[in-house]
């Protein structure tokens, strides 16, 4: 089994980076090499639908695969607030019936070929994404158009993704990794929409009805707020020309509403701690402390910093807490950015006995990044990782069309996959440790902690004010 | 988490494995990649797949040695040495293993199963000297520091407490192997009792270590941008002189037949009930293996499947359903379960998912239904070797299963299942007298911490 969950963690800290450089071995790659790298990374093509929905595509001449991805800019923190979980769960929708077709039809067509269509809605993006061999676009193009422009939002199939939605909330009650995630967004975020659990409340759930559904569609799935991404060996324009034919006159119809602003995420001063009751036989732990969001000039150096504390097998987290003290299988940091806020998070998972000592040492890593910041091997290993491994970043179609989709929703810039590697170059020592003595105070965090009542509860009073919750109420 | 859960992923995913009657050969094409295959003369098997989307590769040792070849009271002890492989060996001592590869932009990580262990490294292409030499250099000696040795069992313990104990599905799958078999060694975790990790030592360790760790009971994968001779010559160069090991006798009793069905009741303080039944059935290499596969697809692979169709979205009386033909080197299982909706017990659905058997045992396959799985198995099989990584994963699977052209065998193999087949494959496998239920029972009154310490 896997020793710790790597590439993972990375995924979530949304780094990579790109070029071959530096490294011990550097000596032994030859120039060109260095040159393929760089020029291995994608350059989508960017075409328009007719009037000015955007096409980007990167080709990939003999890779059997293809996706076919489409950008939608909403997310779950647009939510009402007596509707939370519409946008996941019109989302999951827009398979279960389009332009007359049930969803058994489309289910029928997509397993007919072992293509398939996957709906991710986060707080800000949703993604449609279409995946399947090469001959089988022009199906996905075809079955993505209507599930866009004609979703039908059956009522038989509300009533039963409603239904499913609920039922797997008591599946949820059993998995303590996600209780404690529900948990610290809670006590993180309080009243911002981005403390949300994003597959619904139960109040939530239960109130949609399929007016607020069709509204959605109507103000959300627009033009003006839809991209499309496509990646693998295929013709762009003729792409462009059957995703134009495919939408039809929707294309040039009422453009989007303009997402509502989030409001500020203000942190109320103080050390937050937030106890829910499980019983299971370890203590899950994650201390969240404000940071930025994704587009702010901090983002990138607290990325680093994250990484450096708790990124990878070789942060520090992970040699104190796992390997010096072996307390834990994992222990990590990262800086989880979002369009309108972010956090630093570090988690792990203990058995009962060692919660306290396991937080003191969280608590004391930080302490010491604060104030001494990185040493400077540590800051050259995290810029080697992170510009050697960006390549790795664009290696599946898949990979690539979420990269492309994420340069566009956060506006990185066009020239932004030759520009990362740069920019991780240019930070400086200085640099880092600014960020990690303004962002990682110890007075000021939200500490959550799942586990047994008896045997992890009355430790929790030294980190701070603690508040109970049952983990039904994060369902509410 | 193990081999089975693997296996579950990888035939979910259509990634299934074949029979072949193939010759030896030095090379092989298919589907669009072409394998070369070399022995050196220490008994190390090289396997290079050269492509060139990205300059990237993934390098991967796999040794022919998991938790089946552990004795009585010594179970979780191959998962253990995977983790002590990345606490030093004698050119790269403690935490420098990590450093280089993340130094030049890596990622490695490890993963032990019933039948094998696997070390990979995906890195860019021009780095393949450094990973042949981190790992060359772990295959000749382990330094597994006394004061290492300790923490990391420590850490083992964490991790089964929180894959195993604290997971509903986990503890599942831990009774259902102590339920199905009562001889062979599939019978205890990968990750180990924890009362054998209480009692685990580093001389026994390192014991494990000495005796499996041996060029000629591993396999070498590189895939990706690479050409085979210059691979070739960078594996010979640093593992070439790596002498052979004492030879190892990997027999294993064998599991009687199953002679009446077996029950298990797990009460756990859960909210949702479950229930697994699982059959006995043939290895990776059974002449029923790809009917298997097929009745797995038409059960379960997409939401038009039989199951998800039936009985989540018409009938409503699931939260979620599944099936899966798991086999490796020793007979293996045929797997179904389901979650059922509130309103509806786990003893319904035994009954539904038992019917739905015994209508495969009954029934021929539609054409349709036939052509369908095909096609499935097809486009997964061609999107699951779209990475480097996941490309050596098949591979070196199937290298351990017996023969690496397997993992090209999942499309012929399917083409030549007809419905007669898999109904009488059908007829033969799923009979309660060859079944093992696990039921998991919500149980308020029991306590989380009973699991460990």
């Amino acid at each position: 089994m896997p020793r710790s969950p790597l590439g993972l963690m990375v995924a979530v800290l949304g780094l990579a980076s790109g070029t071959i450089v530096g490294g011990p071995l550097a000596a032994s790659a030859a120039p060109g090499q260095l040159a393929r790298a760089s020029d291995a990374l994608p350059r989508p093509e960017k075409l328009t639908i007719g009037s000015g929905l955007p096409l980007h595509v990167v080709r990939r001449p003999g890779m059997p695969v293809v996706t076919l991805l489409a950008l939608v800019r909403t997310g779950s923190a647009q939510d009402p607030q007596d509707r939370i979980g519409l946008a996941s769960l019109a989302g999951a929708l827009l398979k279960r019936g389009a332009a007359g077709r049930t969803g058994a039809e489309i289910d029928e067509m997509l397993d007919a070929v072992g293509a398939d269509v996957a709906v991710e809605v986060d707080d800000d993006r949703m993604l449609v994404r279409f995946t399947g061999l090469s001959e089988h676009l022009d199906l996905g193009t075809t079955l993505l158009a209507d599930m866009l422009t004609r979703p039908d939002f059956p009522a038989a199939e509300l009533e039963l993704a409603r239904d499913q939605r609920l039922a797997a909330m008591r599946s949820t009650l059993d998995d303590a990794n996600a209780i404690v995630g529900l948990a610290a967004a809670r006590n993180h975020f309080g009243t911002h929409p981005y403390a949300h659990p994003g597959q619904g409340t139960r109040s939530g759930l239960g109130a949609i009805t399929t007016a607020d559904l069709l509204r959605f569609r109507d103000t959300a799935i627009r033009p003006g707020n839809i991209e499309f991404v496509a990646v693998g060996d295929l013709d762009p324009q003729r792409l462009a020309t059957a995703l134009r034919t495919a939408l039809g006159s929707w294309r040039e119809g009422p453009r989007a509403d303009a997402a509502r602003p989030l409001p500020p995420h203000r942190v109320s001063a103080g050390r937050r701690v937030l106890f829910v009751p499980m019983p299971v036989t370890q203590a899950y732990i994650q201390l969240d402390l404000p940071s930025v969001a994704r587009r702010h000039p901090d983002h990138l150096p607290l990325a680093v910093m994250a990484y450096i504390l708790g990124g990878s097998s070789r942060g520090r987290l992970y040699a104190d807490i796992r390997d010096k003290q072996g307390l834990a299988y994992g222990a990590y940091a990262s800086q989880q950015a979002q369009a309108a806020e972010g956090r630093l998070v570090l988690e792990l998972q203990t058995k009962t006995a060692s919660a306290g000592k396991a937080i003191d040492s969280l608590l004391g890593q930080m302490r010491r990044m604060a104030e001494q910041g990185p040493t400077r091997t540590e800051l050259e290993a995290a810029k080697e990782y992170l510009t050697g491994s960006w390549g790795s970043r664009f290696e599946s179609g898949a990979d690539v069309a979420g990269q492309v989709a994420a340069m566009r929703f956060h506006d990185l810039g066009e020239d932004w996959f030759r520009a990362y590697p740069e920019r991780i170059r240019s930070l400086t020592a200085s640099r880092i440790q600014g960020v990690a003595a303004q962002y990682l105070r110890t007075g000021r965090y939200s500490l959550t902690v799942v586990g047994p009542e008896e045997s992890v509860a009355p430790g929790l009073g030294r980190f701070g004010t603690v508040t109970r919750t049952e983990a039904t109420s994060l369902l509410d | 988490m193990s081999r089975r859960v693997v296996a579950w992923a990888l035939a979910l995913a259509g990634l299934v494995v074949a029979v072949p009657a193939l010759a030896k050969h030095a090379r092989a094409d298919a589907d669009g990649v072409v394998v070369h295959q070399r022995k050196l003369a220490n008994g190390l098997e090289v396997l290079v797949a050269p492509r060139h989307h990205a300059p990237l590769i993934s390098f991967q040792v796999w040794y022919r040695a998991g938790s089946r070849d552990e004795a009585i009271g010594e179970s979780g002890i191959s998962h253990l040495v995977e983790h002590l492989m990345f606490q030093g060996s004698p050119g790269y001592p403690t935490g420098r293993y990590d450093e280089l590869v993340e130094r030049n932009g890596g990622s490695n990580n490890a993963f032990t199963t019933e039948d094998f262990t696997a070390y990979y490294v995906d890195l860019p292409a021009d780095r393949l000297a450094l990973a042949a030499s981190l790992e060359a250099d772990r295959m000749r000696g382990l330094l597994m520091p006394t004061e290492k040795f300790g923490s990391e069992l420590s850490v083992v313990k964490e991790e089964r407490r929180w894959r195993t104990e604290n997971d509903p599905f986990g503890m599942m799958w831990e009774m259902l192997g102590a339920t199905a078999y009562v001889q062979h060694p599939y019978r205890w975790p990968v990750v180990g009792w924890m009362d054998d990790l209480d009692r685990m030592t580093r001389d026994r360790a390192m014991a494990y270590y000495k005796r499996h760790y041996h060029p000629d009971q591993a396999v070498v994968v590189v895939t990706g941008d690479v050409k085979p001779d210059v691979a070739f010559r960078s594996v010979a160069t640093a593992f070439g002189n790596i002498p052979r090991g004492p030879k190892v006798d990997r027999a294993v009793p064998v599991e009687p037949p199953q002679r009446g069905e077996r029950r298990t009741t797990l009460l756990r303080p859960v909210q949702a009930p479950a229930v697994m039944l699982a059959y006995h059935i043939g290895n990776r290499a059974d002449a029923d293996y790809h009917a298997l596969v097929m009745a797995e697809r038409i059960l379960s692979s997409g939401r038009s499947s039989r199951l998800q169709k039936d009985l989540v979205d018409t009938r409503k009386l699931a939260q979620d359903v599944g099936a899966s033909a798991m086999a490796g080197l020793d007979p293996g299982l045929f797997l179904v379960y389901a979650v059922p909706m509130p309103g509806h017990t786990a003893e319904e659905l035994e009954m539904e998912l038992q019917a739905a058997l015994d209508r495969l045992a009954r029934e021929p396959i539609t054409e349709r239904e036939r052509q369908k799985a095909f096609d499935q198995a097809r486009a997964a099989h061609l999107m699951g070797m779209e990475k480097n990584h996941d490309l050596g994963i098949e591979l070196g699977t199937a290298a351990m299963l017996g023969d690496w052209r397997r993992a090209f065998d999942v499309v012929p193999g399917l083409a030549a299942v007809t419905p007669e087949k898999v109904r009488e494959v059908a007829a033969r496998t799923f009979r309660k007298a060859n079944r093992s239920v696990i039921v998991l029972e919500p149980d308020a009154t029991g306590s989380g911490e009973t699991g460990g310490r």
